[in-house]
Formats: structure tokens, sequence, C-alpha cells
């Protein structure tokens, strides 16, 4: 009886801290695709730079999750949190003052299969923004007709909003 | 031989007995006393006093439409009523008052006994000895009219490929309690007993003196259509209506003015249902649910009745970008309105360059998977003409890089462009405002080259990624082309092309923009 109990309490931890049957009898090979979340972005102290995306989505059933990846000067500084498409999302950054080219990169989860990058015919252009002290560059960027067009606009608050 | 002589006269006498009108036979005053009267023949009788009522009875032998005219007579105020074998009233006409004459037209008949019954409505009628001669006649039924077709209920059965003629008479429904709704409303059905999609035409011809409305309704009582073109005297047509098969329409024909009506001149309607084959509007199709589906290159329509509003249905079936032509043809007297609207109906671009009786053009619009409307309108909303349509072509182009994608008319839907690209694009429609932008890498001196186009003096003006203005340059007049160079720092530049004057478009010569390095 005294050797019973510690052996049922090891017996019961073994089977809580255990893999599940399924992840034992996974199939061996390559790793499969995983739908992983982009992690939140971190807070930023007193950005001068935000993005703001949104998208019009006409059909419910279409509300998907989506996020961005912002690139300056060819190095990418940050993404979006993942949301639902219809959900306005934000990111501010802290980027070094100077006029540098910002690309976008829009990134969707379809109803089956992974993460996917929008097709470059339709991904936001190219365009420089000017970061300056004293002032916070709002790039807006809208999608609409199902992601198959966007509208970016640039305008220009003033810093410690 | 005299025995012979005489038999023969009798038989004679008998026989022109035979010929010429039938007497009233005293009393007569109701159904069972009724004088018998061969329908096509003549009765002649008298009113004998002011509550005298002549009935007769006609035995009909086959299917027809019966006719009866009286002609008037001193103090007489004249009505003729028509009843079934069970005294049912079928019609009662009085469009006339003392001394005047009265006629019932297209009474629908089958074998059977009908009664006509004449009486009078002058309480001071005092008349009893000149006689008053009723001339009925009947027709086939074929092509005819069948009254009474007053209601939805007792519409009558029309063969759409065929012609009906009738009457706007009598003007006034008697038997109706209401004398507010006593107007003479005719109803035919048709019935679409095939499944699948219809065109339904119909014409009524014009008739003197009356101001048709033509109204097509389910049956479950909804009015679908209300066609009023015409004026008094003048006809109605319903083009290229769309139904829905297995299923009953009804048709009802009137007179847009009470008590007016016309018993000389008969209306004849016209009807035809045609397989939709999709090269042709499917009316009702004036709000986006009901848009025709534009799947063919082309389509015709009419704008009937005024303040029609065809909607056309473009749905894009594939991912890639695409340039949406659309080419509407002119209609006599109607200045046409051609406005392209997206998937939730809203108004993506309206094209309205030429005037009257002038084609409108929709350049090239990008599109991509999804639905799109093309909407037909004319331009004052007042105009109608079912007999002269237009052509509404479309054609998708497949876009490639060095066309223009509109929407690009302003800066948040700026098109892009490298240095050393150049993009073809129109001054179109009217009012036009095209956006392009391209980022300098490396500074140096950049030009800006547009060419000349017909018709329209562009000016080109460049933009900071600030979207402040840098520069600008016009052409010194329409056709000429217009170049700007200037030494550009690493960024982001906007150039604004439009024409100096707005009203100033083509729609058939395209511009070339290019962006150099220099």
């Amino acid at each position: 009886m005294r050797r019973a109990l510690p052996l049922a309490a090891a017996f019961l931890f073994a089977a809580c801290s255990a893999p599940r049957r399924a992840d034992v009898t996974a199939p061996a090979g390559p790793a499969a695709p995983v739908r992983l979340a982009a992690p939140e972005p971190a807070e930023v102290k007193d950005p001068n730079f935000i993005l703001v995306v949104s998208e019009t989505v006409p059909n419910p059933d279409d509300d998907g999750v989506s996020f961005t990846k912002v690139f300056v000067d060819g190095k990418e500084a940050g993404k979006t949190a993942v949301g639902r498409k219809s959900e306005e999302r934000t990111l501010k950054l802290k980027l070094p003052p100077g006029n540098a080219p910002v690309r976008l990169e829009h990134w969707f989860l379809p109803a089956v299969g992974e993460w996917t990058r929008l097709d470059d015919s339709l991904q936001p252009r190219e365009r420089f923004v000017r970061i300056e002290d004293g002032s916070i560059a709002r790039l807006e960027l809208r999608f609409s007709e199902d992601e198959a067009s966007n509208a970016l606009t640039l305008s220009r608050l003033p810093a410690g909003l | 031989m005299i025995k012979r002589i005489k038999s023969l006269t009798w038989a004679c006498v008998v026989a022109l007995a035979a010929c010429g009108p039938a007497r009233e036979v005293e009393p007569n005053d109701s159904y069972q006393q009724a004088t018998p009267l061969k329908a096509g023949r003549t009765a002649v009788g008298t009113i004998a006093n002011a509550k005298d009522a002549d009935w007769y009875r006609l035995d009909i032998a086959a299917e027809g439409v019966l006719s009866a005219k009286i002609g008037g007579i001193r103090d007489v105020d004249f009505v003729i009523s028509a009843f079934d074998k069970d005294r049912r009233e079928l019609v009662r006409v009085d469009e006339t008052t003392v001394g005047g004459d009265e006629q019932l037209l297209s009474l629908g008949v089958s074998p059977g006994v009908y009664y006509l019954v004449v009486w009078n409505k002058n309480p001071a009628a005092n008349n009893p000895k000149q006689e008053y001669r009723l001339v009925t006649k009947l027709d086939p039924a074929a092509g005819r009219e069948r009254q009474p077709n007053f209601t939805a209920l007792t519409a009558q059965p029309v063969d759409a490929g065929g012609t009906v003629r009738g009457w706007y008479w009598p003007t006034r429904n008697l038997l109706v309690d209401d004398p507010q709704a006593q107007g003479v409303d005719h109803w035919f059905s048709v019935d679409v007993q095939r499944p699948g999609l219809f065109l339904l035409n119909v014409d009524v011809s014009e008739v003197r003196k009356v101001d048709p409305i033509l109204e097509v309704y389910d049956t479950n009582g909804y009015k679908l259509v209300s066609v009023d073109q015409g004026g008094i005297g003048e006809g109605e047509s319903l083009r290229s209506f769309g139904v829905r098969g297995p299923a009953k329409y009804l048709l009802r024909l009137r007179s847009k003015y009470d008590n007016v009506g016309n018993p000389d001149d008969p209306f004849d309607l016209m009807t035809e249902l045609l397989p939709y084959q999709g090269r042709t509007e499917f009316e009702p199709n004036n709000q986006r649910a009901d848009a025709t589906p534009l799947e063919l290159d082309s389509i015709q329509g009419t704008i009937a009745p005024a303040g029609d509003a065809d909607w056309y249905k473009i749905s894009i079936a594939t991912d890639a970008k695409q340039l949406l032509r659309a080419d509407l043809s002119g209609v006599t007297g109607m200045d046409l309105t051609l406005t392209l609207k997206d998937t939730l109906g809203n108004d993506l671009l309206v094209v309205d360059n030429m005037g009257k009786e002038q084609p409108e053009v929709l350049t090239g619009y990008g599109v991509t998977k999804g639905d799109y409307y093309l909407v037909v309108t004319e331009k004052s909303g007042k105009k109608a003409d079912s007999r002269n349509g237009y052509t509404l072509t479309k054609k998708l182009i497949p876009w490639q890089a060095g066309l223009e994608w509109e929407p690009n008319d302003s800066t948040a839907t700026v098109q892009g462009l490298k240095v050393g690209d150049s993009v073809d694009g129109y001054f179109a429609p009217k009012g036009d405002v095209d956006w392009y932008e391209f980022n300098v890498y490396q500074k140096g001196p950049i030009g800006l080259d547009l060419t000349g186009v017909i018709n329209v003096a562009p000016k080109l003006t460049l933009f900071d990624q600030e979207y402040k203005e840098l520069e600008s340059a016009s052409a010194a007049k329409p056709g000429d082309p217009v170049t700007l160079t200037r030494e550009l720092d690493r960024g982001t530049y906007s150039v604004r092309l439009q024409p100096s004057d707005p009203a100033q478009n083509n729609v058939r010569d395209k511009y070339s923009f290019r962006v150099i390095a220099k």
C-alpha cells in the first residue's frame, strides 16, 4: 500500500507529461507546414512611423486573417499583428531619420493551406517615406475587391500623438 | 297548277320572312318569354313603356364573339345587357343618353343559350310606336378578345405569338358596385409552359382618342412592369421583358383616362415569346439584383419605359488583371450615359462624353475577379423608345505593363511606374485625371515625355512624395506633346496628367507617357 500511492502518482504525472497519442503516431518525414501566426509586434515608444492596414470585406465569409510586413531600405523593420481582414491593424515603428524606400508585403491565411504571400502584382507599390523629427509619417494601406486592388496614402501627423 | 303556284308563293313568303328582321313577340319581359333571335340577325321591337324590357334568346351553336348594336330612338335611353343561360349578367352597356345608339362588342360566347336584354333608363320615355333595330353579329372567336375579361380572374388566355383584336369598349364596367372603380380593364393571360428563360414582346396598336396603359402581373398579383410611353392615339410596346417558365403572366390593358374608349377603332394586341439567348436585355433589369448577365460580346437593349435603367452584370472568374472596355451605340433622339459599378452597386466610373445620338465609350477600366455592372440610362430620364435599341459591346483585355490601369485618378490609386518605363492611356471619360508615380533611387535628371493627342491640350504636373507641386508644363494647343526635365533627388514622385480643359477628351487615341533618366 505504501508503495502503491507514489507509484500511482508517478503514473499520473507521466501520463500528463507524455505526448498525446496523436503526436506519438504522427508519420515520420518532412515536417508538416505550420499555420503559425505572426508574433504580436512589440509596443514602440515615441514612434515616427505608423502603418495602418485595413480591408473592405463585403462578405463575412471572406473575412479571413492577414498581416503585413514592412521593409525599409530592403530590410524587414516589423510586421503588423495578425487580425481579421475587416479589422484595422496598426504598426508603430521608430525608424532612423532620412528618406528611405518602404515596401509593404501583405500575407493572408487562405481557408485551406498555409500563410500565403499576396501575389507580387497585387502587392502595394514601393515608395519613399521621409522620416524626420517632429512628425510622424502615417502610411495607410487599404485593400479592396478581395485584395485585388489597394490604395496607399501618406500623411503626416505631429509627433507625440 | 294553281295549287303549286300558291304553295310556291307561300314558300317564298316564309323564306323572305326568315331572311328579314325578327320581330319581338310581346310579352318578352323575362327570360321565360324571351323572343328567339338567331345570332347574326336583326330584331325589331318597341319600348312599349318606360319600364319595358325586351328579352331575346340566342341559341349559340359554336364558339364565337357576339356583337349587338341598337339604333337610338326618340325619348328612349337604351341599355343593353347580356346574360348567360343561368341569367348571370355578363356585360351591361350604357354609354349614351336619350336617343343615343348603344353597342355591345366582343362578348365571348360558347355553345349554349344567351340572352340579350334591351331596356330603357329614361323614366319619362313615351315612344311606344317607334321601332328600334337590334343588329347582332357573330364572328369566329379566333384572334378576338372575348369579354367579359375585366378582371384578373377572368383573364382571357392568349397564345404568345398571335394577335388579339378588341375594343376599348364599353368604357365603364357597370356591373361593379363601386362607381369609382368602373374603369374597364382588358385582362389577358400568357401561359409560358416550357421551362427556361424567355423574352416577352407585347405590342398594342394605336387607337384614336385612347391613351393605353399596358401592365404585366405575375400570378400573385404583383405588378412587374407598366408601360405608358405613348400618348393619346398612340400605341404601346413592351420589348424584351424577361419571363421564366413554366409560369403564367397576366397582361392588363386599359385606357389611361376614365370614360374614354372607341367603339369604331379596334386595338390589336400582339404577343411574342422568344427563347432567351443572351443577345438582348432581360427586362426587368432595373436594379442590381435583376441585372442581365452580359456573357456574350454584345447585347441589345432599349430605354423603355421612360426613366429605364438597364443593368448588365459582368462576372470575371479569373484572378488575372484585365481591362474592361465597353462601347455603347447611340440611339435616335437620346443622350445615353454608361456607368460602371462595383459588386455592391457603387459607382466606379460614369461615362458621359458625348451628346445626343452619339456613342459612349468606356476606354478601359481595371478589373479583377468579381462582379461588375454596366448600367445604361438616358440622361434626361424622360425619354423612351422601345423600337430603337442600343447595342452594348464589352471587351476584356488582359492587362500588361505599359497599359494604363484605371482607376488612377487620385494619389491613393496612383499607378506605379519605373524610370525607363512608358505607359499608354486615354484622356477619357470627360474630366479624366491620370496619376502616375515613380521612385528615383539615384539623384539625377529625369525627363517626362507625353505625346500629343487630338482634341486634348494636356497639362503635366510633377509632385514630390509629400504631394507638393514641383513643376508643371502644358501643351500649347490640342494635339501638342508636353515634355519636362528636372534634376531629382532620391525619392518618390507623382505626375498628374490631365486635359487643360476638363471637357476635352479622346476615346479613340491613346497618349504615351514616358519617364526617362537623362
